[in-house]
Protein backbone atom coordinates (compact mmCIF):
# COMPACT_ATOMS: atom_id res chain seq x y z
CA UNK A 1 0.00 0.00 0.00
CA UNK A 2 2.92 2.42 0.72
CA UNK A 3 4.00 1.07 -2.67
CA UNK A 4 1.20 2.30 -4.01
CA UNK A 5 0.96 5.63 -2.01
CA UNK A 6 4.24 6.00 -3.91
CA UNK A 7 3.39 5.96 -7.17
CA UNK A 8 1.47 8.88 -6.90
CA UNK A 9 4.31 10.79 -5.61
CA UNK A 10 7.92 9.13 -6.93
CA UNK A 11 8.33 8.40 -10.17
CA UNK A 12 11.06 6.14 -8.83
CA UNK A 13 9.03 4.10 -7.15
CA UNK A 14 6.14 3.56 -9.48
CA UNK A 15 5.12 0.19 -8.88
CA UNK A 16 3.09 0.70 -12.52
CA UNK A 17 6.53 0.69 -14.83
CA UNK A 18 6.43 4.54 -14.72
CA UNK A 19 2.99 4.87 -16.37
CA UNK A 20 2.88 7.78 -13.94
CA UNK A 21 6.20 9.39 -15.57
CA UNK A 22 4.29 8.73 -19.51
CA UNK A 23 1.25 10.21 -18.12
CA UNK A 24 3.05 13.27 -17.08
CA UNK A 25 4.75 13.29 -20.44
CA UNK A 26 1.59 13.08 -22.34
CA UNK A 27 -0.07 15.95 -20.27
CA UNK A 28 3.24 18.34 -20.51
CA UNK A 29 2.96 17.38 -24.82
CA UNK A 30 -0.88 18.10 -24.32
CA UNK A 31 -0.14 21.58 -23.24
CA UNK A 32 2.84 22.11 -25.05
CA UNK A 33 0.08 21.24 -28.39
CA UNK A 34 -2.00 23.94 -25.94
CA UNK A 35 0.19 26.36 -26.32
CA UNK A 36 1.30 25.39 -29.68
CA UNK A 37 -2.23 25.36 -30.40
CA UNK A 38 -2.62 29.04 -28.71
CA UNK A 39 0.31 30.19 -30.14
CA UNK A 40 -0.82 30.04 -33.61
CA UNK A 41 -4.47 31.55 -32.45
CA UNK A 42 -3.02 34.72 -31.30
CA UNK A 43 -0.32 34.75 -34.40
CA UNK A 44 -3.41 34.20 -36.54
CA UNK A 45 -5.22 37.19 -34.24
CA UNK A 46 -2.07 39.28 -34.34
CA UNK A 47 -1.74 38.74 -37.96
CA UNK A 48 -5.68 39.40 -38.38
CA UNK A 49 -5.47 42.60 -36.34
CA UNK A 50 -2.37 44.19 -38.36
CA UNK A 51 -4.08 43.29 -41.71
CA UNK A 52 -7.03 45.38 -40.14
CA UNK A 53 -5.03 48.00 -38.89
CA UNK A 54 -3.07 47.73 -42.15
CA UNK A 55 -6.27 48.92 -44.15
CA UNK A 56 -6.98 51.56 -41.86
CA UNK A 57 -3.81 53.14 -42.36
CA UNK A 58 -4.40 52.78 -46.14
CA UNK A 59 -7.80 54.07 -45.63
CA UNK A 60 -6.67 56.98 -43.94
CA UNK A 61 -3.63 57.33 -46.23
CA UNK A 62 -6.13 57.63 -49.05
CA UNK A 63 -8.38 59.92 -47.59
CA UNK A 64 -5.28 62.16 -46.48
CA UNK A 65 -4.22 61.61 -50.28
CA UNK A 66 -7.57 62.83 -51.29
CA UNK A 67 -8.12 65.53 -48.55
CA UNK A 68 -4.67 66.89 -50.27
CA UNK A 69 -5.55 66.22 -53.50
CA UNK A 70 -8.93 68.36 -52.95
CA UNK A 71 -6.65 71.19 -51.76
CA UNK A 72 -4.07 71.29 -54.37
CA UNK A 73 -7.01 72.03 -56.74
CA UNK A 74 -8.42 73.92 -54.69
CA UNK A 75 -5.22 75.87 -54.69
CA UNK A 76 -4.81 75.19 -58.38
CA UNK A 77 -8.31 77.26 -59.23
CA UNK A 78 -7.61 79.85 -56.75
CA UNK A 79 -3.82 79.78 -58.47
CA UNK A 80 -5.38 79.78 -62.10
CA UNK A 81 -8.29 82.05 -61.62
CA UNK A 82 -7.84 85.15 -64.29
CA UNK A 83 -7.39 88.50 -61.77
CA UNK A 84 -11.07 89.63 -61.41
CA UNK A 85 -10.82 93.72 -62.51
CA UNK A 86 -13.26 95.71 -61.23
CA UNK A 87 -16.37 96.18 -63.54
CA UNK A 88 -16.44 99.60 -65.76
CA UNK A 89 -12.64 98.86 -66.95
CA UNK A 90 -13.12 98.55 -70.67
CA UNK A 91 -15.94 100.77 -70.74
CA UNK A 92 -13.66 103.44 -69.13
CA UNK A 93 -11.19 102.56 -71.75
CA UNK A 94 -13.57 103.31 -74.57
CA UNK A 95 -15.07 106.30 -73.17
CA UNK A 96 -11.91 107.60 -72.30
CA UNK A 97 -11.23 107.28 -76.05
CA UNK A 98 -14.39 108.98 -77.13
CA UNK A 99 -14.73 111.53 -75.34
CA UNK A 100 -12.99 114.63 -74.48
CA UNK A 101 -10.63 114.58 -71.77
CA UNK A 102 -12.35 117.10 -69.44
CA UNK A 103 -15.62 115.81 -70.09
CA UNK A 104 -14.76 112.29 -69.81
CA UNK A 105 -12.55 113.31 -66.07
CA UNK A 106 -15.54 115.52 -64.74
CA UNK A 107 -18.94 113.60 -66.09
CA UNK A 108 -17.96 109.71 -66.70
CA UNK A 109 -14.85 108.85 -64.64
CA UNK A 110 -16.75 109.73 -61.33
CA UNK A 111 -19.33 107.56 -61.76
CA UNK A 112 -17.46 104.79 -62.99
CA UNK A 113 -14.89 105.15 -60.13
CA UNK A 114 -17.96 105.00 -57.74
CA UNK A 115 -19.52 102.17 -59.35
CA UNK A 116 -15.40 100.14 -58.89
CA UNK A 117 -15.53 101.42 -55.01
CA UNK A 118 -19.02 100.26 -54.19
CA UNK A 119 -18.49 96.57 -56.27
CA UNK A 120 -14.98 96.39 -54.55
CA UNK A 121 -16.66 96.70 -50.93
CA UNK A 122 -19.51 94.52 -51.64
CA UNK A 123 -16.91 91.98 -53.10
CA UNK A 124 -15.24 92.18 -49.86
CA UNK A 125 -17.60 90.60 -48.06
CA UNK A 126 -19.00 88.23 -51.46
CA UNK A 127 -22.85 88.86 -52.26
CA UNK A 128 -23.28 88.13 -55.56
CA UNK A 129 -26.56 89.11 -55.47
CA UNK A 130 -25.34 92.79 -54.19
CA UNK A 131 -22.81 93.18 -56.60
CA UNK A 132 -25.28 92.16 -59.83
CA UNK A 133 -27.35 94.90 -58.69
CA UNK A 134 -24.30 97.22 -57.96
CA UNK A 135 -23.15 96.48 -61.99
CA UNK A 136 -26.80 97.06 -63.09
CA UNK A 137 -27.10 100.44 -61.16
CA UNK A 138 -23.65 101.67 -61.82
CA UNK A 139 -24.11 101.08 -65.62
CA UNK A 140 -27.70 102.56 -65.38
CA UNK A 141 -26.19 106.08 -63.79
CA UNK A 142 -23.61 106.04 -66.57
CA UNK A 143 -25.98 106.64 -68.86
CA UNK A 144 -27.07 110.44 -67.71
CA UNK A 145 -24.11 111.47 -67.62
CA UNK A 146 -23.11 110.23 -70.79
CA UNK A 147 -25.49 111.42 -72.35
CA UNK A 148 -25.00 114.85 -70.96
CA UNK A 149 -21.48 114.80 -72.36
CA UNK A 150 -22.69 114.08 -75.88
CA UNK A 151 -25.42 116.56 -75.78
CA UNK A 152 -24.59 119.55 -73.58
CA UNK A 153 -21.48 120.34 -76.50
CA UNK A 154 -23.94 120.42 -79.26
CA UNK A 155 -26.77 122.55 -77.53
CA UNK A 156 -24.03 125.25 -76.42
CA UNK A 157 -22.58 124.90 -79.87
CA UNK A 158 -26.27 125.77 -81.32
CA UNK A 159 -27.48 128.07 -78.62
CA UNK A 160 -27.00 131.82 -79.34
CA UNK A 161 -24.76 133.38 -75.99
CA UNK A 162 -23.63 129.81 -74.74
CA UNK A 163 -20.10 129.28 -74.54
CA UNK A 164 -18.79 126.77 -75.76
CA UNK A 165 -17.44 123.67 -74.16
CA UNK B 1 -38.82 133.87 -54.36
CA UNK B 2 -36.57 132.34 -56.99
CA UNK B 3 -33.28 131.89 -56.20
CA UNK B 4 -30.90 134.27 -57.85
CA UNK B 5 -27.63 132.32 -57.11
CA UNK B 6 -27.68 128.77 -57.70
CA UNK B 7 -30.03 126.49 -58.63
CA UNK B 8 -31.89 123.93 -55.56
CA UNK B 9 -29.53 121.25 -56.35
CA UNK B 10 -26.63 123.05 -56.03
CA UNK B 11 -27.53 124.69 -53.03
CA UNK B 12 -28.09 121.51 -51.35
CA UNK B 13 -24.47 120.40 -52.30
CA UNK B 14 -23.31 123.49 -51.32
CA UNK B 15 -25.21 122.66 -47.57
CA UNK B 16 -24.03 119.03 -47.29
CA UNK B 17 -20.94 120.32 -48.16
CA UNK B 18 -20.57 123.09 -45.47
CA UNK B 19 -21.17 120.13 -42.68
CA UNK B 20 -18.28 118.11 -43.78
CA UNK B 21 -14.97 120.19 -44.24
CA UNK B 22 -12.93 117.14 -44.84
CA UNK B 23 -14.77 117.24 -48.57
CA UNK B 24 -17.09 114.48 -49.96
CA UNK B 25 -17.46 111.84 -52.68
CA UNK B 26 -19.99 112.30 -55.21
CA UNK B 27 -21.60 109.20 -53.71
CA UNK B 28 -21.37 110.40 -50.33
CA UNK B 29 -23.33 113.29 -51.13
CA UNK B 30 -26.14 111.24 -52.78
CA UNK B 31 -26.75 108.93 -49.97
CA UNK B 32 -26.45 111.98 -47.68
CA UNK B 33 -29.30 113.96 -49.98
CA UNK B 34 -31.74 111.27 -48.70
CA UNK B 35 -32.73 110.45 -52.43
CA UNK B 36 -32.81 114.54 -53.17
CA UNK B 37 -29.63 113.75 -55.40
CA UNK B 38 -29.52 111.22 -58.31
CA UNK B 39 -26.44 109.31 -58.90
CA UNK B 40 -26.41 109.44 -62.41
CA UNK B 41 -27.28 113.59 -62.39
CA UNK B 42 -24.92 114.64 -59.35
CA UNK B 43 -21.51 114.74 -61.12
CA UNK B 44 -23.15 116.86 -63.88
CA UNK B 45 -24.14 119.05 -60.88
CA UNK B 46 -21.47 119.23 -59.47
CA UNK B 47 -19.29 119.67 -62.69
CA UNK B 48 -21.62 123.20 -63.63
CA UNK B 49 -20.77 123.90 -59.80
CA UNK B 50 -17.11 123.74 -60.54
CA UNK B 51 -17.46 126.03 -63.52
CA UNK B 52 -19.57 128.59 -61.18
CA UNK B 53 -16.45 128.01 -58.45
CA UNK B 54 -18.51 127.04 -56.05
CA UNK B 55 -16.79 123.95 -55.20
CA UNK B 56 -13.24 122.50 -56.16
CA UNK B 57 -12.42 118.74 -56.74
CA UNK B 58 -9.19 116.81 -55.25
CA UNK B 59 -8.57 113.45 -56.95
CA UNK B 60 -6.26 111.65 -54.76
CA UNK B 61 -5.40 107.91 -55.22
CA UNK B 62 -7.10 104.97 -52.92
CA UNK B 63 -4.14 103.13 -51.14
CA UNK B 64 -7.36 100.82 -50.57
CA UNK B 65 -9.28 100.15 -53.41
CA UNK B 66 -7.65 99.42 -57.01
CA UNK B 67 -10.75 100.79 -58.52
CA UNK B 68 -10.30 104.42 -60.51
CA UNK B 69 -9.41 107.66 -58.39
CA UNK B 70 -12.41 109.06 -56.88
CA UNK B 71 -12.76 112.94 -56.82
CA UNK B 72 -13.45 114.67 -53.27
CA UNK B 73 -15.27 117.84 -53.51
CA UNK B 74 -15.16 121.05 -51.00
CA UNK B 75 -16.57 124.23 -51.10
CA UNK B 76 -14.58 127.10 -51.75
CA UNK B 77 -15.01 130.59 -50.13
CA UNK B 78 -17.21 131.46 -53.35
CA UNK B 79 -19.66 128.54 -52.53
CA UNK B 80 -19.70 129.15 -48.65
CA UNK B 81 -20.90 133.16 -49.50
CA UNK B 82 -22.96 131.72 -52.17
CA UNK B 83 -24.45 129.04 -49.02
CA UNK B 84 -24.25 132.58 -46.21
CA UNK B 85 -26.55 134.72 -48.70
CA UNK B 86 -29.13 131.91 -49.32
CA UNK B 87 -29.21 131.29 -45.65
CA UNK B 88 -29.95 135.48 -45.22
CA UNK B 89 -32.49 135.04 -47.84
CA UNK B 90 -34.29 132.35 -46.09
CA UNK B 91 -33.54 129.73 -48.82
CA UNK B 92 -34.18 126.29 -47.88
CA UNK B 93 -32.93 123.18 -49.94
CA UNK B 94 -35.61 121.16 -48.14
CA UNK B 95 -37.77 122.23 -51.06
CA UNK B 96 -35.72 120.14 -53.37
Amino acid sequence: MQDDENCFTDDAGDPSGGRMSQYMKLINSLCEQDRARLKDQQAEQIALIQAQLDEQVQALMEIKAFEAKQRFLADARVRDRPFDLPPGVGLSRFLAALLSRSVFATYVRPTIADMQHEYIEAVADDPACATFWIKVRGYASILLPFMYALVAPLVRAILPGSKSA
Amino acid sequence: MANPFAAQTELLILRLLSEEPKGMYGLELVKASDGKLRRGSVYVTLGRMQEKGLVVERTTADSVHSGLPRPQYRLTAHGQKVLEAADLIGWSPARV
